[in-house]
């Protein structure tokens, strides 16, 4: 057998568990029963009920409902079998985050502020980003580096 | 999601005011008033934003990982009076990742 045929076959068997039969069954049960009641309402319209042609259109509205739910069942259950094999080689949570490291410039008591208040302030930056090593630029109390 | 949210619980609202209107006001108007004005008018409208009701959980369903039973759940709770308030607050709930029962004394 071919290799597609196989992967076919063997989404049919996940779709035929025990579990999967009874979904079926209830799922094809549903929608019957909203296909029969929107023929119910058919038939009351036809005989001049007009309240029932809003039903008449509304159940099998109901019954698409089911379905959509139906198939996206299916689709989930498909995606998560063939899914396994491929997850479990490259997991992303269990990778290593990488290491991000920041230099930061240390101001050092050489470093000549000539009197100006903005890089006076600027070095006082620094110190304090080196002080506070976890911390973030924009953690930063004074307003200016913000 | 939040757009998507937010549509499920403005239809979620509606169409809860509107159950409440077709139980509280229009049946008791027909059945013991004898006037079918009320169910004639809201039974309709109800049925059609029921439907779009409907569409929105269909929609919110395709972005979450919920179990399928949970979304007949919410499905459903839009046919049931008053029941349909209480499924807003718990999708809300779980939908912003907190499987804990909302507690109703919030805003």
């Amino acid at each position: 057998m071919s290799i597609s045929g196989q992967a076919i076959l063997a989404d049919v068997r996940r779709l035929l568990t025990p579990g999967w039969l009874a979904g079926h069954a209830l799922a094809l049960l549903a929608v019957v029963t909203c296909l029969a009641l929107g023929w119910w309402q058919a038939g009351r319209a036809a005989e001049g009920n007009t309240l029932s042609w809003a039903y008449t259109f509304e159940w099998p509205i109901f019954a698409i409902f089911v379905v959509v739910i139906w198939v996206r069942e299916i689709r989930l259950t498909l995606r998560k079998g063939r899914a396994e094999p491929a997850a479990a080689a490259v997991d992303p949570v269990d990778r290593p985050r990488p290491v991000i490291t920041r230099r930061v410039n240390q101001p050092t008591a050489a470093d000549d502020d000539s009197g100006d208040p903005q890089l006076a302030e600027y070095n006082r930056y620094l110190a304090w980003l080196n002080e506070n090593p976890e911390a973030r630029p924009s953690d930063y109390p004074a307003k200016e580096y913000r | 999601m939040n757009g998507a949210l937010t549509r499920y619980r403005v239809i979620a609202w509606i169409v809860g005011v509107m159950l409440l209107l077709l139980t509280l006001v229009a049946m008791p108007m027909k059945y013991f008033g004898d006037n079918n004005l009320g169910v004639v008018i809201i039974a309709p409208v109800h049925g059609w934003l029921y439907v779009v009701y409907l569409a929105a959980v269909g929609d919110l369903a395709r972005r979450v990982q919920w179990p399928v039973t949970r979304i007949l759940l919410v499905a459903l709770a839009g046919t049931v009076p008053f029941l349909s308030f209480v499924m807003e607050r718990r999708t809300v709930a779980w939908i912003q990742g907190n499987d804990r029962q909302p507690s109703f004394t919030e805003a």
